[in-house]
């Protein structure tokens, strides 16, 4: 059809009534051509354009003349864009959105989409009919997202941390090259779900299914993970531990889209721990069997002093050694580097007693089941000692047989160390001694932030309260 | 029932030790704070200052107590600990005693490192004595932080 005949339509719609519908040929199809908004035009099946309306001219800046009767292809910037549109609508398809680049008159380049069909007449291919959508601003939209997407992708690869997300289900969307390298695996992407990683253990060396893994437990309960430990293995069989800290990702609407998740790889901070852990068992071994001599060099001068009094001094000084040695054991234990396990301390301090009492005085020990900072070992244990030592001498008042009861129970914070013998009970002599008996234990017992008291009972009990402190 | 202490707040008096030739010919002793928060080696160091002439104040086990003991017992000088019982530490200690009584320290740690050293300045100290010494660095410590002060 040439512009001729689209003319040759009759217009007659200012002659139509009002709300009747109108046949098709009573509609006037030049001037809708003309004016309607969208950028329109007709192609011969030479490339040439036959015409085009305002919309399409407005859109590029021509005039008509510069724009019709000239070959389309001039106004396109691909040249093999628009040699495929039309072998394409020559041989009867139809282009649907077919994204293309128009040159304008001012030298700019338009983003558009070209819907169009031929006309064939008896199977012969007449025209285009062309309807072009400039696209231009959703492209530049589109291009200033690629190139957000692009920096952001640049910042998780350039991190020295594993990156990886998911969507909502728990499949991999993304992960960055230190993910891939620190898993020891390419993940496969929309396939594995969950982790990244080969296999997961627990901190505790139990097998983790990746459905119970911190990112399934984040995703599942739509809230962060923080704080859990775990191991990875690789497909090579090692294993490193690590940190992970999955968080869920949400649109708008709050609605969960997926979750990050960071993977920090701990290895060295748990060499370091374990080196550390090393260098103090080893210090606390060296200590205990400094002690130890320390112990063996007063018991041996104790037994060569030809003194009495020396002899008594040094029996003493090596009873309270003793009771350090012994307690010194319990200290800096893998299981609490801080901590020390009250039941056994007791039992170590006592056993030292023993060995100086003889097997005619028992010792009972009843204590709670649990822990004591090692800050307060070393006065315990010497506290602990004199109590004994002063239950022993004065308490069973040298019957030479008896049992001493040391218990240790804690009460509304406080710690409470009763040492008590089956005795007559004793007369607390005052001294003035600071350094040994009662006087050590008072000022250790100030030591400790607590009190020291005597009650005479059947026997004396002795008892030392102080708060309890935190490992 | 003997109470032998009354609690954790109340400070020890130091014993009535006689005195072993004054190392400074001054007619008073030379009043002393020991600043300790083991009981062991406070007592330790009370015996070495009382064997060496000096009059002991009191021994106190945390910076509270330090500051009331000095407040009451007016050293001119303190043997101040840097680990302490309680929150505050002995450099806190020293630089409370100098700013509001004009006491100075010398320090007898064993954490005599950079950093400490650094934010003891405030306090002046008048000397640093790197645990455990002996009786006779103790007595020098003292002769030649008393010299910086006279």
């Amino acid at each position: 059809m040439e512009m001729s005949e689209l003319r040759s339509l009759p217009n007659t719609l200012d002659l139509a009534p009002v709300g009747e519908r109108l046949p098709i040929g009573a509609l006037d199809f030049e001037d809708f051509f003309e004016n309607v908004a969208v950028a329109f035009h007709f192609v011969g099946r030479d490339g040439t354009i036959l015409h085009a309306n305002k919309a399409e001219l407005e859109l590029l800046g021509y005039s008509i003349d510069e724009y019709v009767g000239r070959n389309i292809a001039e106004f396109h910037a691909d040249n093999d864009v628009i040699e495929d549109m039309l072998s394409r609508l020559k041989a009867g398809q139809k282009l649907d959105k077919c994204p293309a680049r128009l040159r304008c008159k001012d030298g700019t380049i338009k983003h558009v989409e070209v819907t169009s069909s031929g006309r064939f007449v008896d199977g012969k291919f007449l025209n285009t009919r062309c309807f072009t959508v400039d696209v231009s601003e959703l492209m530049a939209a589109r291009e200033i997202v690629r190139r957000k997407d692009s920096e952001l992708e640049q910042i998780l690869q350039a991190l020295p941390v594993a990156v990886y997300r998911t969507d909502a289900e728990g499949r991999i969307t993304y992960y960055n090259r230190e993910a891939a390298t620190l898993a020891g695996r390419e993940p496969i992407i929309g396939k594995d779900e969950w982790c990244v990683t080969f296999r997961l253990f627990t901190s505790d060396g139990g097998e983790l299914p990746h459905s119970e893994c911190p990112m399934a437990i984040a995703l599942r309960e739509n809230r962060p993970v923080r704080g859990v430990e775990a191991f990875a293995q690789r497909p090579d069989g090692s294993l490193f531990p690590f940190l992970p800290f999955p968080t869920p990702l949400h649109d708008e609407n709050g609605q969960l889209i997926g979750a990050i998740n960071v993977l920090v790889d701990i290895s060295e901070r748990k060499q370091a721990e374990a080196h550390q852990r090393m260098l103090l068992n080893e210090l606390n071994h060296r200590v205990k069997n400094n002690m130890q001599m320390l112990h063996g060099l007063l018991q041996i001068a104790q037994r060569e002093s030809k003194s009495a009094e020396a002899k008594a001094v040094l029996q003493d000084a090596c009873q309270r050694v003793g009771a350090m040695a012994a307690a010194q054991q319990f200290l800096y234990a893998d299981s609490n580097p801080r901590g020390f396990a009250i039941d056994e301390f007791l039992e170590a301090v006592c056993g030292s007693a023993r060995q100086a009492f003889g097997k005619e005085i028992a010792i009972r020990i009843d204590a709670y089941q649990g822990q004591l900072s090692n800050d307060v070992s070393m006065p315990l244990a010497l506290i602990l000692n004199e109590l004994l030592t002063n239950a022993a001498k004065h308490g069973i008042n040298g019957r030479g047989t008896g049992e001493i009861t040391v218990s240790m129970q804690r009460s509304d914070g406080q710690i409470i160390l009763r040492v008590a013998d089956d005795g007559p009970g004793f007369e607390e002599l005052d001294t003035g001694r600071r350094s040994s008996g009662l006087g050590l234990v008072a000022g250790l017992a100030r030591q400790l932030g607590g009190t020291f008291a005597v009650e005479q009972h059947a026997g004396a009990h002795c008892m030392i309260r102080f708060p309890e402190p935190r490992t | 029932m003997i109470h032998l202490t009354s609690g954790p707040d109340e400070p020890l008096e130091p014993s009535s030790h006689p005195v072993y030739g004054a190392p400074v010919k001054t007619p008073q002793p030379i009043r002393v704070l020991a600043v300790e928060d083991d009981y062991l080696v406070g007592l330790n160091l009370e015996q070495q200052l009382l064997d060496a002439g000096y009059e002991v104040v009191g021994i106190a086990a945390s910076a509270d107590e330090a500051l009331r003991m000095a407040t009451q017992g007016k050293p001119q000088l303190a043997i101040m600990d840097i680990r302490l019982a309680g929150t505050r530490d002995g450099v806190d200690a020293a630089i409370e005693l100098m700013t509001k009584l004009g006491i100075p320290s010398i320090f007898a740690t064993a954490h005599g490192d950079e950093k400490t050293r650094r934010r003891a300045a405030a306090a002046k100290p008048l000397g640093w004595l790197q645990k455990p010494y002996s009786s006779a660095l103790l007595v020098a410590a003292i002769k030649t932080a008393l010299t910086k002060t006279s």
